[in-house]
């Protein structure tokens, strides 16, 4: 078994008791997914010859499109092949907005791809103005999760709302966020 | 915001619970369905000589070309859900109704004068054809985009396409139940022009809604 085949299959071991409910094994999942995905997206970014100030943009975009999309993965299958599509599926939507249309030649898969830590002097990702397109609810609870680190439990009690109804606002968040950068023109 | 910090949000949000692709595929494929046949049978209805003619091989054609479009297609709109079927590469199905297209016509041409050929193709209600089939496939349409829509398909206007044509298809088969022109030559025609701008349809609709 090479590395590859041993990182791709650690990946679907944990994203499969995520889906079975262990919130731990999915951060794990994502944590080690990261540095992957962003040695691709810096390969694809290479190829299609676009700033590579978008790279760590390309990383989240992902997470977020792997996130939302991850019932759409096959536990029977393998996992390298879905999340390779995945990111050559973002990096494409990245040369769209440069007005690259042409069929980019990505790689599908991990073969060559080498962990790689996200670099913290680089400047912030679109995120933070991606942000600014969902309702002031959402942007609240998307900061306090993510940058302070906080449970939906401890914002529901902060904002004064149910658990259900951040729940909700979280997940709406996330999917408008993934539109609102679909939209985004560079 | 870093990564990392974005890792946080998504942790958060993972304990949403999806049902079963298969439950939502089966019953609202059903739904769709039921809204054709419901259009079909305000609209249309079976022919009234329909037992009489159900063993002609003209009618069985179409009925046997229809389904095969289906048939050949409906694998691939399911295949799209996932984002790595690359699907140009699975449009070797379509030889199937391609063929059985050909046999139909090889039957009729040999079967039939040549100066019934012309007439045949025609028919007597190429109109109603192309606006039945496009009507009866409305709400397959719409449910094979729902779905492939909750889907991440990575090709979205050949995933649009080939929720069209199967679309066409299964509202071949139901409009076949009505059509009164039997020449195969009409069906290589026409019904092939009402599936092809269902295709069309599907393909645009893909363009703009199947994204993610």
């Amino acid at each position: 078994m090479t590395d590859f085949d041993a990182q791709t299959d650690a990946l679907g071991v944990l994203l499969q008791q995520a889906n079975a409910g262990d919130a731990a094994a999915y951060r794990r999942f994502l944590e080690r997914l990261a540095p992957l995905v962003r040695s691709m997206a810096r390969r694809g970014i290479g190829r299609i010859g676009t700033p590579m100030a978008d790279l760590e943009d390309a990383v989240q975009e992902t997470l977020l499109a792997v996130h939302l999309k991850r019932h759409t993965w096959r536990e029977d299958q393998p996992i390298g092949p879905w999340i390779g599509a995945i990111t050559r599926y973002k990096l494409i939507d990245l040369a769209r907005k440069y007005g690259r249309r042409k069929e980019i030649e990505l790689d599908d898969n991990f073969e060559q791809a080498v962990p790689e830590p996200e670099e913290p002097s680089l400047p912030e990702p679109e995120m933070h103005r991606l942000l600014e397109t969902v309702s002031e609810t959402q942007r609240m609870i998307v900061r306090s999760i993510s940058i302070k680190g906080v449970s939906i439990r401890e914002v529901a009690g902060t904002m004064n709302m149910t658990e259900g109804a951040v729940r909700v606002a979280l997940h709406r968040a996330l999917k408008a966020l993934a539109v609102a950068y679909r939209r985004l023109e560079t | 915001m870093k990564t990392g910090d974005f890792i946080n949000a998504l942790v958060e949000d993972q304990g949403a619970k999806r049902r079963s692709f298969q439950f939502e595929f089966g019953t609202r494929m059903a739904a769709g369905l039921a809204f054709s046949l419901i259009v079909f049978f305000l609209f249309l209805g079976v022919r009234s000589d329909f037992l009489d003619v159900v063993t002609d091989p003209h009618v069985v054609f179409k009925f046997i070309f229809a389904a095969s479009l289906f048939a050949a297609l409906l694998p691939l709109a399911i295949s799209a859900l996932r984002p790595e079927t690359r699907l140009v590469s699975m449009l070797r199905w379509l030889v199937l109704p391609l063929v059985v297209l050909a046999g139909g016509i090889a039957f009729q041409v040999l079967t039939s004068p040549p100066e019934f050929w012309v007439s045949g193709m025609m028919g007597r209600y190429p109109a109603a054809c192309l606006r039945s089939i496009q009507a009866l496939a409305i709400g397959p349409l719409a449910v094979l985009l729902l779905m492939l829509r909750n889907g991440a398909p990575s090709q979205p206007v050949i995933a649009g396409a080939v929720a069209g044509a199967v679309s066409g298809g299964l509202a071949a088969f139901i409009y076949a139940l009505h059509c009164p022109d039997d020449s195969a030559l009409f069906v290589a025609l026409w019904y092939s022009i009402a599936i092809g701008i269902v295709t069309v349809t599907g393909a645009v609709l893909g363009r703009v809604w199947l994204r993610w």
